[in-house]
């Protein structure tokens, strides 16, 4: 028998009594319930199948894909080409048997079968075996794939966040550096405008500021920076705030419409307020307000150090103001004489030239310059230098970094003393016609009284009967010859007299009238040549003092002349009838072109020493502008000298006596 | 008419004393101010010419002493008229001749020699 069966499937059951027993051995008969039944477990290698039984087909269409290597053996009533085709094609059949087969038929089969059985077997075996291993790979490789789709959406994942956040630094790096860039307030807004254009829902930035008990709000309207004062008090939340009122209100007021929702946040110690208007819903909000607090500090250092520069600016520009505002001329130069700052007194213009290029308009350093002793020395020095015909007192300071070290940078202040280096003279004048006023005075006093008595001795002496007419002629010019020194005294002292600052109406010709006696002799070498021109025109000056004009211009042509020459006092009125003119001329050598400019300077002499004290142009330059007028002169070498005078005349005054 | 003239400069005393003698007046001189209040107070004059700057005593240190010694003698006889010259023009001192006791002030120089002796004849009037 063998361990396993065949199967004879079959309705009837009926054949089994037909068969021999050597064949029953083998096979086992079963309906197709049971054939069903038996397929599922360990069923039978090889079927015999009753194919004119109803549910043969049936049954072949279920063993199909059970079992579908085991024999099949159909068994037709009638064997014709379609069963034999069909069973072929359809039902892969291994072999055919007639309903009424022999026996001999069956047994050959059968020994058939049974040699190829336990290959059958085996091939069964190993399907099995097959499926089996099959049906494990493919449930590991379902595991698998169920892992690798859970890594996979793993790491999907962990990619997609990991980019955000990525982002998310990249912008906070950005800003941070932005940030770090900004130099101003303005820049400072239009840093936050742009972050947080993005964000969408959210107005501009608006910053409200706080310093000195001074409150302003800084904004950018329409692409440019603006600053408001406030003046209303204002208090400064220290913790962020949504929809504070008060500054709601002055948002509202300032820009005309209202403010609903806003946030204010806090900086610098709360001395300032960064106040946002937004439309967020709490979500959003919360995640605004963690995006705001990663930049915090970058916005808070940044806004503390935009206030430092702010007040750096303001110092400077106090610096700067102060030092521009400083009257005199002021520059600091390098030990080069290259200048390094200079305030607007000393040049307009921002050029980095040497000092004596820029302020004396010189090609070499101006003599007397205090720079080089102020180096050696090391400590301020200063005198003075005739710097474009003004006399300066130059300071120099040296400024040391390191006590040891030479000085690299030095201080110049410049102080124009010309006024007062005029007035100096003037007093030193003064004071010297003060001496020679009071000389004047017992003079006068000394030569008056003999002149009394020779004129009255000669009026006397004139009364006489029967003078000879000799005599008389005599008489007379003696006469005439004391009252002329006794005006020339009168003038000195006139000229010499104390009384200072006394303006007075007085006429030209006048001045020169009083002037002429006491320069004969200065003059009597040369031939004088008078043609005055403005008799009675008055000008309003201190006489004396303008009598020391015409009296140093006088004295200064007739040195001018070395052999005898002729010295031309003229005056007149100019055509613009408002100016009354005094020339001088002499028939000298001229004044050499290099001396030109430098003529008028205080001290400057051609003179001998002993012979002039280089004052006079420069004083009677100074006195005529007192005068409101003008002295100059022309100057041709070989030819002469013209000196102009030229005064104001003063308009007729209606006398109320 | 007595006339006294005190002054320094010789010129001066020889032009008044030639005008005043043509006029028929005595006249005495004097050169200066100690030798002038000397002859003061000897001569009795009616007018006095008085110069203001002098060696010795000034014009109105005579007059001050003159004061002085007249009160002391109890000499107080008929008072001359006394007339100040100066040859300082402009002195503030010198344009008051009452304040110092002179009645009348004269400028040197002169306008002319006539016009001295006719201000000092409408002074004796």
């Amino acid at each position: 028998m063998l361990k396993t069966p065949l199967a004879w499937v079959t309705g009837d059951k009926t054949t089994e009594k037909n068969l021999p027993s050597e064949a029953r051995e083998d096979i086992i008969f079963c309906t197709f319930d049971e054939a069903i039944e038996t397929i599922r477990k360990e069923g039978p290698w090889g079927y015999f199948i009753e194919m004119d039984h109803p549910r043969s087909e049936l049954f072949l269409k279920e063993l199909g894909p059970i079992d579908p290597d085991s024999p099949r053996i159909l068994i037709y009533n009638k064997l014709t080409e379609k069963s034999l085709k069909e069973g072929i094609n359809s039902w892969k059949a291994f072999d055919f048997l007639e309903k009424n087969f022999a026996v001999d038929e069956l047994m050959k089969l059968l020994s058939v079968l049974r040699e190829k059985r336990s290959d059958w077997l085996t091939g069964r075996e190993l399907r099995k075996e097959l499926s089996v291993q099959k049906r494990k790979l493919e449930k590991l490789t379902e595991s698998l794939e169920k892992i690798v789709e859970e890594r996979t959406g793993h790491i999907e994942k962990s990619h997609l966040e990991e980019s955000v956040k990525l982002q998310k630094e990249r912008n906070l790096i950005r800003f941070i550096k932005d940030m770090a860039f900004q130099r101003s307030f303005e820049e400072f807004l239009q840093i936050l405008r742009r972050e947080f254009r993005k964000l969408h829902k959210l107005g501009d930035p608006y910053l409200f500021f706080r310093v000195d008990e001074k409150t302003s709000i800084m904004s950018i309207e329409n692409g440019s920076f603006v600053e408001n004062d406030l003046n209303i008090a204002l208090e400064f939340p220290e913790n962020v705030e949504l929809n504070n009122k008060a500054f709601s209100q002055i948002l509202a007021n300032l820009f005309g419409r209202p403010f609903i929702k806003t946030i204010l946040i806090p900086f610098s110690q709360a001395n300032s307020i960064l106040a946002l208007e937004h439309n967020f819903n709490e979500e959003e909000l919360l995640h605004f307000q963690e995006l705001i607090s990663e930049r915090w500090p970058v916005m808070n250092m940044a806004l503390d150090r935009s206030q430092s520069e702010k007040k750096l600016n303001l110092y400077s520009y106090r610096w700067e103001k102060t030092f521009d505002g400083i009257r005199d001329p002021v520059a600091i130069l390098n030990i080069d004489r290259e200048v390094v700052r200079s305030n607007k007194k000393f040049s307009d213009r921002f050029v980095s030239t040497k000092c004596y290029e820029t302020f004396a308009q010189r090609q070499t350093p101006c003599e007397n310059c205090p720079l080089e002793k102020s180096k050696t020395s090391g400590l301020p020095e200063s005198s003075q230098v005739q710097i474009k015909g003004r006399t300066f007192r130059v300071s120099s300071f040296p400024v040391r970094t390191k006590l040891s070290e030479q000085p690299t940078t030095f201080v110049h202040h410049y102080q124009d003393v010309t006024e007062s280096r005029h007035l100096y003279l003037r007093m030193v004048q003064s004071e010297k016609m003060g001496a020679l006023g009071s000389l004047a005075g017992h003079l006068a006093h000394e030569l008056n009284n003999p002149f009394t008595g020779i004129r009255s001795l000669v009026e006397l002496l004139l009364k006489e009967k029967n003078l000879e007419e000799n005599l008389r002629k005599d008489l007379e010019e003696i006469g005439k010859a004391t009252l002329r020194s006794q005006k020339i005294i009168r003038n000195l002292i006139e000229f010499v007299k104390e009384e200072r600052g006394e303006w007075t109406m007085i006429s030209l010709d006048e001045i020169v009238d009083r002037t002429l006696p006491m320069m004969k002799t200065a003059l009597r070498r040369h031939n004088l040549h008078l043609d005055l021109q403005a008799e009675g025109v008055q000008i309003f000056v201190e006489p004396q003092l303008l009598q020391q004009v015409v009296f140093n211009l006088l004295n200064n042509a007739s040195q001018a002349m070395k052999e005898a020459g002729t010295v031309g006092l003229s005056t007149r009125i100019l055509a613009d009838q408002k100016t009354v003119e005094l020339t001088l001329s002499d028939g000298g050598d001229g004044i050499p072109q290099e001396i030109q400019s430098r003529i008028f300077e205080p001290f400057f002499t051609t003179k001998q020493e002993g012979f002039g004290t280089g004052l006079g142009l420069s004083l009677s330059k100074s006195i005529i502008e007192k005068f409101k007028g003008t002295l100059f002169f022309e100057s041709k070498i070989g030819e002469g000298t013209k000196f102009f005078v030229h005064l104001p005349i003063a308009p007729l005054v209606v006398e109320n006596s | 008419m007595k006339i006294l003239i005190i002054d320094d400069e010789p010129l001066v005393r020889r032009s008044l004393e030639r005008v005043f003698q043509s006029h028929q007046h005595e006249v005495q001189c004097a050169e200066n101010g100690i030798e002038g209040l000397k002859r003061w107070l000897e001569f009795h004059p009616d007018l006095i010419f008085l110069d203001v700057l002098m060696p010795g005593l000034t014009g109105p240190e005579v007059l001050r002493n003159f004061e002085l010694e007249s009160q002391k003698k109890s000499l107080l006889s008929k008072k001359a008229k006394v007339i100040l010259m100066s040859a300082f023009t402009g002195d503030k001192q010198m344009t008051d001749p009452k304040g110092l006791g002179a009645d009348l002030f004269m400028a040197k120089p002169f306008e002319s020699i006539f016009s001295v002796y006719d201000q000092a004849m409408e002074l004796m009037k």
